[in-house]
């Protein structure tokens, strides 16, 4: 049977949260959600379920300032167990910094597919959830 | 008969005036003389005077010689002899006479005198040969003594001897008497005795007298030598009577004679050390004789008479008819010509000059000729080794351009050595006076040359002049003269000497070198190696303001401050060790000093130059005054850059912050603002919109909240300069506690605190408050579960300044994941309801904007400090 589209978001920010889920709703895509306020709390769980791709997601949004871990330290560990994951994830890094610093820094690890800046549309999301789909 | 008596009488009386012979009578009753005509005449009395016995006459005017002869008179009478006396008597016409006086007494029956009569003879002619014969007589015996001579006359038939006065003398025996011929031999040498008595037996058998030699002994024991020659004296039967000898005192010539013999020796020695020896040539023989030296150089023997032939043997054969023709000519001239030859002598070529002597008879015939050979070959060896010299000084005159003079003030001649004519371009050995120098000497040059002479003659020993000449030919050359007078014993110049070099090359490589020197961009100073400047340059004269004058010759110190000469002193003795071009940088500025005494700031680099008198030291000096002015600007500018760096720096990162607030901070909620509306738009259910403004709120909020807390932060930021005023720690920390009272008595949290280093500060106060109200507010919040909160809260100094310690023992912070942005904005690090990232953000901003830091330490579950560091 078919898993619906898993779409996580990896952000201290609730207000974004709420919108990134609010945006979600309006895609019509059918698809769970998963929350983590910082980088640490969803390496943790994505650790927990390497060896499980149904529970993984399909999709992470990740900012980078977060408490605890933020999106480069999350990077970082993800990184290190990749080989080990049995789901292929695809990441956009999604931050309101507009540093060039950030977009290159990010760009650089091969599992980020495309950096965003926030805000992040409701079309946008829809985009990228269907480009995801699509594999 | 009586005609005849009287005619015999008249001849006797002429006669008698003709033989000059008076007669006289004494009358001995009266005491009265009677004289005839004759008598007075003789004594020049007038005719038929009487003299008495008692007075003295005319001729006898002094003395008692009148006296005298009354007495021997008297004497004759009473003895009845004859008178016989002769007598000096002084004339009335100053001459004297010599009178013979005879007289006989006549005497009556009782042999009673009744008177004299005599005779008075002149007798002067004769006295005067009697003594003239005495006086020679004299002169032989005093003859014979100086001559240490003596005759003595041998008679064989009586066997004695007749001596001279002077052998009576010798042998002690009185004058005239006759002697033995044992005394005669008496005082000879014992020695010799034998031998003399043996040579008198010889000669009266052989009846010859061969000459004797003996020596003999003195009365004061001096020994003397004697020579005796002797005749043998024959009487007409022609037998030997005996010897007629003299003897001769030879000691003085003997000893002459060896001397001679010594002096003969030291001849020859002279002549072997002279290399000379002498020959003989007797044309009569045509042969030679030689002296023994030269017998001995030639291998003759020696005192043998040789040939021509043999005195040429080792003369070489090509040299032999010269030596012939030259020996002819001397012959024929019959006087002697000079020559010289070579001769192999034990192998050995060798030469020889002969001088000589011609010597000739009456008649100018050639009798011997004496020839003087004597070995120059030394001599002939020094010469050709002077003539090479002078060939070699000739010859480094020339090299050296160098020549030299010698001018006698006496004639004004001038001696030039050749290469002075060569140097002048004049024929050589033209004479040469002072104005035919002077001519040459270029005419702007003349006057300087001439006081420099003129200082020479006058008072200066020594002087030089470096002056130019015009040749006939219109080339000027340079030269250089030194001059030296000579002076007499008044010190006045009698000559004067010296040398004259053709310097024009070097004068040429010095105006060339000059102008190196003038054309160097830079300050110059030649210095020789007793610091002593010898040459600068324009820029030098320019930089140090001294004239050349002032200069030359001065000590590079009267340029450099006193304060180098420790530096320097080192610096020197490495420069002399190993001279090569060095630049020398004294440090903290080498300074020199100009005439002004003002100080240049200057680089000086040192080259060596290897002359021929020395090393020489040229120095380089570059005015650094406006570099120095240059890097003060630059280090000036590089400070306030570096200043200007530090701010923006500072800025920058206050930039960064304010771009991480912008993007993070401000972005964050505006976007959410965005996403928000645009949720909004989608949804058309009222109950989720009114749960949507909701969301706006909250964002809205948080945006104000970031918007003040940046206004506060930019305010802080923006007045540096804030009001300060003594702020108590202590009196701070109280106040902070009672903020916090109910967060304190929950957790039951310990707050320990120490000021006792330093409890004030000069600060605004609010801040301080602030920074306490935030750290102290963090420690409580971020407490650990497991522990009582315990604060500890100090103060000290450090280098001066006022650290601020809070330290607590709460959560403590990752800082490896965190440290970068502990004190940012809206940053939390823990998933704690309360944390909103903005005190340590504020706390920060209010420290910085006081002009000090705070850092942190901090490890995971076991506590944090902070540092606050105040200026």
């Amino acid at each position: 049977m078919q898993h619906p589209f898993h779409l996580c978001i990896v952000d201290d920010d609730d207000i974004y949260r709420f919108t990134i889920i609010q945006s979600a709703k309006f895609s019509k895509i059918e698809h769970i959600t998963s929350v983590f306020p910082n980088g640490e709390e969803a390496i943790n769980f994505i650790k927990e379920n390497q060896d499980t791709p149904d529970a993984l997601p399909n999709l992470i949004l990740l900012d980078i300032d977060m408490p605890i871990m933020d999106g480069f330290q999350f990077l970082k560990t993800y990184k290190e167990i990749e080989a080990k994951i049995s789901k292929k994830i695809a990441i956009y890094m999604v931050s309101s910094s507009v540093d060039p610093e950030d977009i290159e820094r990010a760009k650089s690890y091969t599992a980020v597919i495309d950096y965003l800046s926030k805000p992040l549309k409701s079309d946008k999301l829809k985009a990228i959830i269907e480009k995801t789909l699509e594999g | 008969m009586d005609k005849i008596k009287q005619n015999i009488d008249i001849s006797i009386a002429d006669l008698n005036a003709i033989a000059r012979i008076g007669y006289w009578q004494l009358d001995t009753s009266s005491d009265t003389y009677l004289l005839d005509d004759i008598s007075c005449e003789i004594t020049q009395l007038p005719n038929g005077t009487t003299l008495s016995t008692k007075e003295k006459p005319p001729f006898c005017p002094t003395g008692n010689k009148w006296a005298v002869i009354q007495e021997t008179l008297a004497k004759a009478i009473e003895q009845k002899s004859s008178f016989n006396h002769e007598v000096e008597l002084f004339l009335s016409d100053g001459n004297s006479i010599w009178v013979l006086l005879i007289g006989k007494g006549n005497y009556d029956e009782g042999g009673n005198c009744v008177n004299v009569s005599g005779m008075v003879q002149d007798i002067t002619i004769r006295k005067n040969s009697e003594i003239e014969l005495f006086k020679k007589n004299e002169i032989l015996n005093y003859t014979e003594n100086k001559a240490s001579l003596g005759h003595w006359k041998w008679d064989l038939k009586s066997n004695v001897i007749t001596c001279s006065r002077n052998i009576s003398r010798i042998i002690g025996s009185p004058d005239g008497e006759k002697i033995t011929i044992e005394i005669l031999t008496e005082g000879i040498h014992p020695g010799d005795k034998k031998q003399v008595q043996d040579h008198l037996k010889n000669s009266v058998e052989s009846k010859t007298f061969t000459p004797l030699l003996h020596r003999y002994i003195l009365e004061d024991g001096t020994e003397r030598i004697i020579q005796v020659l002797g005749e043998p004296l024959f009487n007409k039967a022609e037998e030997l009577t005996g010897f007629m000898c003299s003897s001769q005192d030879i000691t003085a010539k003997k000893r002459f004679e060896d001397e001679l013999f010594e002096k003969n020796k030291l001849f020859l020695t002279a002549q072997q050390k002279a290399h000379f020896g002498y020959w003989l040539w007797n044309l009569t023989t045509d042969l030679f004789s030689c002296s023994e030296n030269m017998a001995d150089a030639l291998g003759f023997e020696r005192n043998v008479e040789f040939t021509m032939s043999d005195l040429l043997k080792d003369i070489p054969q090509e040299n032999q008819k010269d030596i012939l023709d030259t020996l002819n000519k001397t012959i024929e001239t019959k006087s002697f010509v000079e020559f010289t030859h070579p001769i192999y002598m034990h192998g050995e070529l060798r030469h020889i000059k002969v001088t000589g002597e011609v010597y000739t008879d009456l008649e100018g015939n050639i009798l011997t000729i004496l020839g003087i050979s004597q070995d120059i070959t030394d001599q002939k060896n020094f010469e050709n080794e002077l003539i090479s010299k002078n060939q070699l000084l000739g010859f480094a005159e020339q090299i050296t351009k160098i020549g030299n003079w010698q001018w006698d003030l006496n004639t004004n001649k001038i001696k030039w050595s050749t290469n002075l004519y060569r140097i002048f371009e004049r024929e050589d050995n033209l004479p040469i006076v002072f104005d035919i120098y002077y001519s040459y000497i270029h005419p702007e040059d003349r006057e300087r040359v001439s006081a420099i002479i003129d200082t020479i003659l006058e008072s200066k020993d020594f002087e030089r002049v470096i002056h130019r000449i015009l040749l006939e030919n219109g080339k000027i050359k340079t030269v250089e003269l030194l001059a030296m007078a000579i002076r007499d014993q008044y010190g006045n110049a009698i000559e004067m000497l010296g040398t004259l070099q053709d310097v024009s090359e070097q004068r040429a490589e010095e105006m060339k070198f000059k102008g190196l020197l003038e054309s160097a961009p830079n300050a110059t100073l030649i210095l020789d190696e007793g610091n002593i400047i010898q040459m600068i340059n324009k820029q030098a004269e320019r930089l140090f303001k001294y004239t050349p004058e002032e200069l030359v010759g001065s000590n590079i110190d009267l340029l450099i401050p006193s304060r180098f000469d420790e530096k320097r002193a080192p610096l020197r003795e490495a420069f002399y060790a190993n001279p090569t071009v060095k630049t020398y940088d004294m440090g903290a500025g080498l300074h020199m000093l100009n005439k002004d005494g003002k100080e240049i700031p200057v680089q000086v680099t040192l080259g060596p130059l290897q002359i021929e008198g020395g090393l020489l030291l040229s120095v380089v000096i570059r005015d650094i005054t406006e570099e120095k002015l240059h890097q003060e600007n630059i280090i000036k500018a590089k400070e306030d850059l570096e200043t200007l760096t530090q701010e923006l720096t500072t800025q920058n990162h206050q930039l960064a912050d304010f771009t991480q607030i912008t993007s993070h901070n401000l972005r964050a909620p505006v976007s959410n603002l965005n996403s928000l509306l645009d949720i909004y738009k989608m949804m058309d259910n009222e109950e989720d919109q009114k749960e949507l403004f909701k969301k706006f709120e909250i964002v809205i909020a948080h945006l104000t909240l970031t918007l003040n807390t940046l206004i506060e932060a930019l305010t802080a930021k923006n007045h540096t300069s804030l009001e300060r005023s003594e702020v108590s720690f202590g009196a701070t920390l109280t106040k902070t506690k009672e903020i916090f009272t109910a967060e304190i008595s929950n957790s039951k949290a310990i707050i320990k605190s120490n000021f006792a280093k330093v409890d004030s500060i000069r600060y605004h106060k609010i801040y301080l408050e602030s920074i306490f109200q935030n750290l102290i507010g963090n420690a409580l919040k971020y407490k650990s579960r497991e522990r009582v909160p315990e604060l500890e809260i100090s103060s000290k100094i450090d280098n001066g300044k006022t650290i601020l310690s809070f330290k607590d023992n709460g959560l403590g912070i990752d800082l490896e994941k965190h440290g970068h942005k502990i004190f940012g904005l809206n940053k939390v690090f823990h998933n704690h309801p309360e944390a909103k990232g903005i005190g340590l953000f504020m706390t920060k901003t209010q420290i910085e904007a006081m002009g000090g830091k705070i850092t942190v330490s901090s490890k995971v579950d076991e506590g944090t400090t902070f540092n606050i560091h105040f200026i």
